[in-house]
């Protein structure tokens, strides 16, 4: 029962941190494509 | 005289386990050569399952094994063991394929759409499901937890994760993970079209084109790195090499060792590797019930994984007014690029017309970062939890 209690903890506690960290990287992507915005080359409009 | 015949002996001692343990080695090799499954893995693999399995009697001769051997009344390591204890039980060959597996990405297609990034984690759903199974089977957690990565469908992180906690499984471990990742054709079209409808497989999605600039594609490696190393510091060793294979792709100036980490070093740690995962697979270690548990496990974590994604992708649907492909949360599993190959070819069934190709791949790459965050994040929270919960 303990050995339960641990794999449903490790569950929420691993999906969450999984998804916390790609949100992070999420946060991460956008902000560099906004601060990084390539400037359109001479002759396109 | 004993000496002379110690092979002989040997094998009539066990012989049952030692043709069955050919056979195996036989059937990966197969596999590989008629089937095109994983070649370069499941080849040297089934080859080091037949070198280990070649009988000795003890004593000091030579039909002494590859992996250890009597000499001067002392065991000393063969050859394949000193490349296991050297390689794997150090995590060198994992951390370096890590280099080689970041070499080859690229990242572009999840920098033009990040919000597939979130396929990345839901994929990983069936490491956690499984871990869960493991337990109910009656694996001790740290064992179980090995087994669960499996679900990763990403070799380099199950040998990593099973080589900290379950040495004593990682032949099993590491045979499922790449049998399994070598049968993503085969076991996720079932599950997606069992999950979906033939109308939501229909569904077309938009392709970006934009391009990356040069900064965006530096500057992103070494920020996951700095990400991860604050939030999941045990995961710096994968992630952290897998950003640095990548680096060295993406900054156009070391184009000579981006190929090298590509080719040589991908292809010499891979023939390690295998081999030497294979001969861990000593018929006395690998046929066991364990290993048959370990495989079905495997299996069910592939499955969840991509029942994981599907899922996500039809609870985005409910929310979202932009419908998502649900095939697309498919391809969250880090096996790539085959996973957003499949899924693509899914969608061409149904719509010739339709290509979702570039949001697969990016949902893919996803599932790269998303399976070593997960590996990271088992190895963090396993002890803390145990301790947490006093299990011991």
């Amino acid at each position: 029962m303990a050995n339960l209690d641990f794999g449903f903890r490790l569950m929420g506690f691993g999906l969450a941190g999984v998804f916390t960290v790609l949100i992070l990287f999420y946060v991460m992507i956008k902000v560099l494509m906004a601060v990084c915005k390539e400037k359109p080359s001479e002759g396109e409009n | 005289m004993e000496e002379l015949f110690a092979g002989v002996i040997g094998f009539a001692a066990n012989w049952w386990q030692y043709l069955l343990m050919y056979l195996i080695g036989g059937v990966l090799i197969y596999l590989a050569i008629k089937k095109d499954y994983e070649p370069m893995l499941l080849l040297p693999i089934g080859f080091g399952a037949i070198l280990v399995n070649l009988p000795t009697g003890g004593g000091e001769t030579i039909f002494g094994t590859v992996w250890e051997m009597e000499h001067d009344n002392e065991i000393v390591s063969g050859v394949l063991k000193l490349f296991f204890d050297g390689g794997i039980l150090t995590e060198i060959f994992p951390v370096l394929i890590f280099v080689a597996v970041g070499a080859m990405i690229d990242f572009s297609p999840l920098l033009q759409d990040p919000k597939m990034i979130f396929f990345g984690a839901a994929a990983q759903f069936g490491i956690f499901f499984t871990i869960i199974a493991a337990l109910l089977l009656g694996f001790d957690p740290k064992s179980a937890a090995s087994i669960g990565i499996i679900g990763a469908a990403d070799g380099p992180t199950s040998i990593f994760v099973a080589s900290r906690f379950a040495k004593d499984l990682l032949a099993p471990i590491t045979v499922a993970a790449y049998s399994y990742m070598s049968l993503v054709p085969v076991i996720m079209p079932p599950v997606i079209k069992a999950l979906t409808t033939k109308k939501e497989r229909m569904i077309r999605m938009e392709n970006h084109g934009k391009r990356i600039p040069r900064l965006v594609l530096i500057l992103f490696p070494i920020l996951i790195t700095i990400i991860s190393g604050i939030i999941a510091p045990i995961s710096v060793p994968l992630i952290g090499l897998l950003m640095f294979g990548n680096l060295i792709r993406e900054c156009l100036v070391l184009d000579k060792l981006s190929k090298a980490a590509q080719n040589e070093l991908a292809s010499l740690v891979t023939l390690l590797l295998g081999i030497t995962i294979g001969a861990s697979m000593h018929y006395s270690k690998f046929l066991t019930l364990q290993t048959v548990g370990i495989m079905l496990l495997g299996l069910v974590a592939f499955i969840f994984d991509v029942a994981g994604g599907v899922l996500f992708a039809k609870l985005i649907n409910v929310f979202s007014k932009k419908k998502v492909n649900p095939m697309i949360g498919a391809a969250g599993i880090s096996a790539f690029p085959m996973a957003s190959r499949i899924v693509q070819k899914l969608a061409k069934e149904e719509d010739p017309y339709n290509f979702i190709l570039m949001p697969a791949v990016s949902a893919n790459v996803a599932g790269q970062l998303g399976s070593v965050i997960a590996g990271g994040m088992v190895l963090a929270l396993v002890p803390w939890l145990m301790k947490l919960l006093n299990i011991v």
